[in-house]
C-alpha cells in the first residue's frame, strides 16, 4: 500500500483494521507509523480511509506521519487531529443550520455544554424560590 | 413519529441508575450523569437527531438516519472515529466498539425503566410537549387555588 | 422450569421488587412501590449474589490461620462454647447480634434463641437508625412504625422532609413525592446540606445542625398564634395538648437558633398546617442526635396539633434503612422489646411469649445493645449478617475486645467483623433462601429461592436450627413453620401467610386474619396506645456546644446514593465503585479558602474521638462551619461520637466538633 501524507487525516481507521499500522497519542500530536505490509489487505484499507489517502503500492520502509491535535477551547485537551477537524467540518458544512461552534469543544465539554443547556433554566427558576 | 428518550431536567435526582442500568445492559453506559453547579443532574445520551452530524460524517453507511432515528450497523463501522468528532453533544464513545443508545433495540429502554424518579421518558415529541405544557396548566391551576 | 422469579432488593427498606431470571435481572413494572424502577443499587445487586468472595465454607481461627472445617465440627464447636460460657459465666456472658438484613424468620428465631438461652443481649442495626423512633413513636401513637405507605405521599398537598436526603438514600420515594409535586403539593426539606433532596424542594430550611426541635416547635408556636391548629382532633383523639407549651418559641427567638429567617418559618408552618393533607417525611437527620427520642417526639407534636395523620396522604413516615429493619424490630431483634413490641421491662406480655414458646422463665430487663457488648465481660458472641465493626463507631474503635470470648460470626463475606471471629459460617444470600421481609412501609413481603448458594454456603435458618438442636430444643428450619409460630408471637402478623405475602406486593400490617386485606394507613380511627389516644408530650430545645476552640467545625455524617451502609456489598460491586471509590469529606468554598484545602487535596478530619483521612471535596451545598463525609468508609466510623441518646441509647452519630487540615 501506499500512502498519500496531504490527504490523510490521521483518523483511527487503517489502524483499526490492520495491526501493521501502529497510532500514538502524545500532547499536542498524534503519530501513526506505517509498517511494511501484507499486500493482501491494501484492498480492505483503501476500502476503509475515509480520506482517500490509500492506494495499491509496494513499500519497504515504514514511514512515520505526524498530526497536529486540537486542543478543546474550553478546557485545553487535545482531542482530535487538526485535518479530522477540517474533514469533518467540510462535510457538515454541506448541511444546513449547523453553526459547527461545537468543534472547538472536546466531547466532555461538549457534554457540559448540553448538559448546562438543561440545568441552567432549572437553577435560574429554583434560585428564584 | 417515532418514540425517543426525553428529559425532564426538573426531576432528575442524580442516582445513576440510569447508568447502572445501561452498563449492565450494554457492557459500558451509553447515559452519562453528570450535575451542573453542583446542583441540577443531567444525564446525557444520543438524541437521534433528526438531521444527525454523525450520519453525515460516516462515509460506511454504518450510521444511517431511519425515518426520525439514527440507526447503527457495528458490521460497517471502521473504527474511524470521525463520528466522536461530529456529534455535538459528546453522546458517541469509543471503545472497543462505538458505544451510542440504540434505544435498547425494541421495547422501553432500561434506563428510563430504570429511572426512580420518572425523569426520562420514551414518548414522541407531541405526547412530551401535551404532557409537559398539561402538567404545567394542572401545577398553575393548583398554585390558582 | 419459571424462566424468572420475583424477589425484594436486598439494599434499603423501600421494598423493590424485580425479577431474578437466570442469567441476570429484569424489571418489575406492576410492583406497587416501584412500578419497575430500580436505584443504582437495586440495579448493582447482582454483584453481590455472583461474587468471587462469597464465603463458601465454615472456617475455624487456628492460631493466625483460618483453617475449613466441617458443618458438623462447625456447630458442635459453639453449642460447647455457648454451654461453657452459660455453665461458667451465666447468661449475662453471652450476646447476639441479629441482622437488619436477614428475614422476619431468622431474627424471631435468633432473638428466641437468646431469650432461651436467658439473655435480653440480643440487637440489631436499628439501634443505629432508628431506636429514638421505636421508643417515641410507640408511646406517642402506639405502633413505632410509618402511618402511610409510600405510595400514599403522592396524595399529599404538603411534605415536610426533616433530616432526610431520601433523593440519595431512598430514590425510589423521590417518585412519589414528584408525582405530588405535579398535583401542586408543596415540598419543604429541613437538611444543613444543599442534597439532591433539598434540591427537589420548593423550601429549603438550611437549618443550623442539632436544631430541629426550636424549627419544629417555633412552627407550632406560629400555628397556635394563627388558630391553624385542628381543635377537634386535638379534642377528640389525643391528650395531653394543655401542657405543650411553646410560647417561647416566637419565630424571631427561632430565627436566632436555627438561623432561619423568621419568614420561611412562618412559611412553613402554614403550608404544613394549611394543606388538606400533609406528610412529615424523616430520617436519621431526626434520630441520630443525643435528643434523638425528642426530635421524633417534636415531629410527633406537629402532626398531632394540626391533625394530620392517620388519612390517605396524611402521616408520620420515618424512613427506615435496611430491607428488613422493621421485620427485624417487630420480631423482637432488640435488646429492650420482645416479639410484638412487647417491652423487656413488662412480665404480663412476657407471659404470653412464655406459654407460647414453652419455656421455664425468660429474662427480663434490657439487655446489652451493641454499643455495650465490648466493654461487657463477653465470653460468647454470635452474629447473623452484621458488621459491627463498621457499622458502630463505638464498636468500631474496640474492636478486639469484642473477641474476649468465642465469637461467632455468619455472613456473605469475610467482613472486618468476621475477621475478628474464632468461627465463620458461610450464609446464603436473600435470593437463596425463603422467608419475608418487611419493608419500611410496613409491607411485609416473601421471597422465593432464586438461586443456590455457593459452596456449603446454608439460610440463616437451617444454621440456627441446627445450633439449637445441639442445645437441645427444637427450632422449626421451615421458614413456612417459623412464619406460622410468628403468627402466634406478634399480633400484628397473625394473618401473614407464604400465600399473602407472596402475591406481587405482599400485604401491609397489621393484619390480622387470614382474610385480611392489610392496613396501609394507621390511626385511621384510634391510635393503637392502650387508651387509644395519642399522646401530646412537650419536649425543648437544648443548644448542642459541641463546639470548641480546639474543634470549632461541626462533622456531620451520612449517606451517598453509590454506597450502602458499612460497605460490606456495594464496595464489591465494581460498578458502584468505581463510581464513587474513595472517602471524601464535603468543605464550603468559604472554609476551603481559609483553611487552605483546595478541592482534591488529602486532608486529615480530627474529632475528640480520632483522626481520619480523605479527599476534600469543596462544594456550595456544604452548610458553612460543617464538614460531610459518607459512612460507609471505615475512616468515618473512627472519628464519629460516642455520645448516646439516654432514651433510645442512638449514638449521636449525625454531629461531632471537627477540625480539618491539609495533609496526609
Amino acid at each position: 500500500m501506499k500512502i498519500d501524507e496531504k490527504v490523510c487525516i490521521g483518523c483511527r481507521a487503517c489502524s483499526a483494521i490492520s495491526s501493521s499500522i501502529s497510532i500514538s497519542e502524545e500532547s499536542d500530536v498524534r503519530s501513526i507509523t506505517f509498517h511494511p505490509h501484507d499486500e493482501s489487505m491494501t484492498d480492505s484499507l483503501i476500502e476503509a480511509c475515509p480520506a482517500g489517502a490509500i492506494s495499491s503500492g509496494l513499500t519497504a520502509e515504514s514511514i512515520t506521519l505526524i498530526f497536529r491535535m486540537k486542543r478543546c477551547s474550553v478546557c485545553g485537551e487535545p482531542f482530535a487531529t487538526e485535518r479530522e477537524i477540517e474533514h469533518v467540518a467540510a462535510r457538515i458544512s454541506q448541511m444546513q443550520d449547523f453553526q459547527k461552534r461545537w468543534l472547538d469543544l472536546c466531547p466532555e465539554c461538549r457534554r457540559d455544554g448540553q448538559r448546562r443547556s438543561h440545568a441552567v433554566p432549572c437553577i435560574r427558576i429554583r434560585g428564584r424560590r | 413519529m417515532m418514540a425517543k428518550i426525553y428529559l425532564d431536567p426538573e426531576r432528575c435526582i442524580g442516582c445513576r441508575a440510569c447508568e447502572l442500568a445501561c452498563e449492565r445492559e450494554h457492557g459500558h453506559p451509553r447515559i452519562s450523569v453528570g450535575t451542573v453547579s453542583d446542583l441540577a443532574a443531567v444525564p446525557l445520551y444520543c438524541h437521534q437527531c433528526d438531521v444527525a452530524p454523525c450520519v453525515a460524517i460516516c462515509y460506511t453507511g454504518s450510521l444511517r438516519q431511519d425515518g426520525d432515528m439514527v440507526k447503527f450497523d457495528s458490521d460497517l463501522c471502521t473504527l474511524c472515529g470521525l463520528c466522536l468528532v461530529a456529534c455535538p453533544f459528546g453522546a458517541i464513545e469509543l471503545d472497543s466498539k462505538i458505544q451510542r443508545c440504540d434505544l435498547c433495540g425494541s421495547g422501553t429502554p432500561v434506563c428510563v425503566m430504570t429511572c426512580p424518579a420518572e425523569a426520562l421518558v420514551l414518548e414522541d415529541l407531541d405526547t412530551v410537549t401535551r404532557s409537559t405544557r398539561g402538567r404545567a396548566a394542572g401545577l398553575l391551576a393548583a398554585r390558582l387555588r | 422450569m419459571i424462566s424468572r422469579i420475583p424477589t425484594v432488593c436486598p439494599y434499603c427498606a423501600v421494598g423493590c421488587g424485580f425479577y431474578l431470571t437466570r442469567s441476570g435481572m429484569e424489571y418489575m413494572q406492576d410492583h406497587p412501590v416501584n412500578e419497575g424502577s430500580l436505584c443504582p443499587k437495586g440495579n448493582a445487586a447482582l454483584d453481590v449474589l455472583n461474587h468471587v468472595e462469597r464465603l463458601r465454607y465454615p472456617m475455624m481461627r487456628v492460631g493466625g490461620d483460618w483453617i475449613r472445617v466441617s458443618w458438623g465440627e462447625a456447630l458442635d464447636r459453639i453449642a460447647e462454647e455457648m454451654d461453657r460460657a452459660l455453665r461458667e459465666r451465666g447468661p449475662k456472658s453471652i450476646a447476639f447480634l441479629g441482622s437488619a438484613k436477614c428475614t422476619n424468620e431468622e431474627n424471631y428465631l435468633f432473638q428466641k434463641l437468646a431469650r432461651l438461652m436467658g439473655t435480653n443481649s440480643i440487637d440489631n442495626s436499628a439501634r443505629r437508625c432508628h431506636s429514638p423512633t421505636i421508643i417515641a413513636l410507640r408511646r406517642i401513637l402506639g405502633t413505632p412504625a410509618m402511618t402511610n405507605p409510600i405510595t400514599d405521599l403522592a396524595l399529599s398537598d404538603c411534605i415536610l422532609v426533616f433530616g432526610s436526603n431520601l433523593a440519595e438514600n431512598h430514590p425510589v420515594v423521590a417518585r412519589w413525592i414528584l408525582r405530588a409535586k405535579d398535583r401542586g403539593a408543596a415540598v419543604i426539606v429541613a437538611d444543613p446540606r444543599v442534597t439532591p433532596t433539598a434540591w427537589l424542594a420548593d423550601l429549603h430550611l438550611q437549618l443550623n445542625p442539632g436544631t430541629d426541635i426550636a424549627l419544629i416547635n417555633g412552627m407550632i408556636n406560629v400555628i397556635l398564634r394563627e388558630g391553624l391548629e385542628s381543635r377537634s382532633f386535638i379534642k377528640d383523639r389525643t391528650k395531653g395538648f394543655e401542657e405543650l407549651d411553646v410560647s417561647d418559641y416566637t419565630p424571631e427567638r427561632v430565627s436566632s437558633i436555627t438561623g432561619l429567617s423568621a419568614g420561611d418559618i412562618v412559611r412553613a408552618a402554614r403550608l404544613y398546617a394549611r394543606a388538606r393533607a400533609s406528610a412529615i417525611v424523616y430520617c436519621m437527620g431526626i434520630t441520630q442526635h443525643s435528643c434523638g427520642t425528642d426530635n421524633v417526639t417534636a415531629c410527633a407534636n406537629l402532626a398531632l396539633v394540626c391533625g394530620q395523620i392517620g388519612r390517605p396522604g396524611s402521616g408520620i413516615l420515618p424512613l427506615r434503612g435496611q430491607n428488613n429493619v422493621q421485620g427485624a424490630c417487630d420480631m423482637g431483634a432488640l435488646a429492650d422489646f420482645y416479639p410484638g413490641w412487647r417491652s423487656v421491662d413488662d412480665p404480663m406480655a412476657i407471659d404470653e411469649l412464655r406459654r407460647l414458646w414453652n419455656a421455664g422463665t425468660l429474662p427480663l430487663g434490657r439487655g446489652l445493645t451493641a454499643d455495650m457488648m465490648p466493654d461487657a465481660d463477653l465470653r460468647f458472641l454470635h452474629v447473623m449478617g452484621e458488621d459491627i465493626v463498621n457499622s458502630d463507631p463505638t464498636v468500631s474503635r474496640r474492636r478486639e475486645k469484642l473477641r474476649r470470648g468465642f465469637m461467632v460470626v455468619q455472613d456473605i463475606f469475610m467482613t472486618d467483623t468476621a475477621k475478628l471471629a474464632d468461627l465463620v459460617l458461610p450464609a446464603a444470600a436473600w435470593a437463596e433462601k425463603e422467608g419475608t421481609f418487611t419493608s419500611t412501609e410496613r409491607r411485609v413481603q416473601w421471597i422465593s429461592r432464586a438461586r443456590e448458594p455457593p459452596g456449603e454456603a446454608r439460610p440463616d435458618l437451617w444454621i440456627l436450627a441446627e445450633v439449637a438442636a445441639r442445645l437441645g430444643f427444637e427450632l422449626p428450619s421451615d421458614p413456612e413453620e417459623a412464619l406460622a409460630e410468628i403468627n402466634q408471637a406478634v399480633p400484628a402478623y397473625r394473618g401473614i401467610s407464604r400465600s399473602n405475602a407472596g402475591a406481587r406486593g405482599g400485604i401491609i400490617w397489621p393484619c390480622p386474619h387470614p382474610d385480611h386485606p392489610g392496613t396501609p394507613v394507621l390511626h385511621t380511627e384510634r391510635f393503637s396506645t392502650p387508651e387509644g389516644r395519642a399522646r401530646i408530650t412537650p419536649v425543648h430545645h437544648t443548644p448542642l456546644e459541641r463546639g470548641s476552640p480546639e474543634h470549632p467545625m461541626i462533622l456531620l455524617t451520612g449517606r451517598v446514593v453509590l454506597h450502602y451502609n458499612s460497605g460490606s456489598m456495594t464496595m464489591r460491586s465494581e460498578g458502584l465503585v468505581k463510581r464513587d471509590p474513595e472517602s471524601h469529606v464535603d468543605v464550603h468554598p468559604e472554609d476551603a479558602e481559609q483553611l487552605g484545602v483546595a478541592d482534591g487535596d488529602a486532608v486529615v478530619v480530627e474529632t475528640e474521638w480520632g483522626r481520619a483521612r480523605a479527599r476534600a471535596r469543596v462544594t456550595p451545598r456544604q452548610k458553612r462551619g460543617t464538614l460531610f463525609m459518607p459512612f460507609h468508609f471505615p475512616e468515618t466510623n473512627m472519628i464519629a461520637s460516642e455520645l448516646l441518646d439516654r432514651k433510645s441509647l442512638m449514638p449521636e452519630l449525625k454531629v461531632a466538633a471537627c477540625r480539618i487540615w491539609r495533609g496526609e
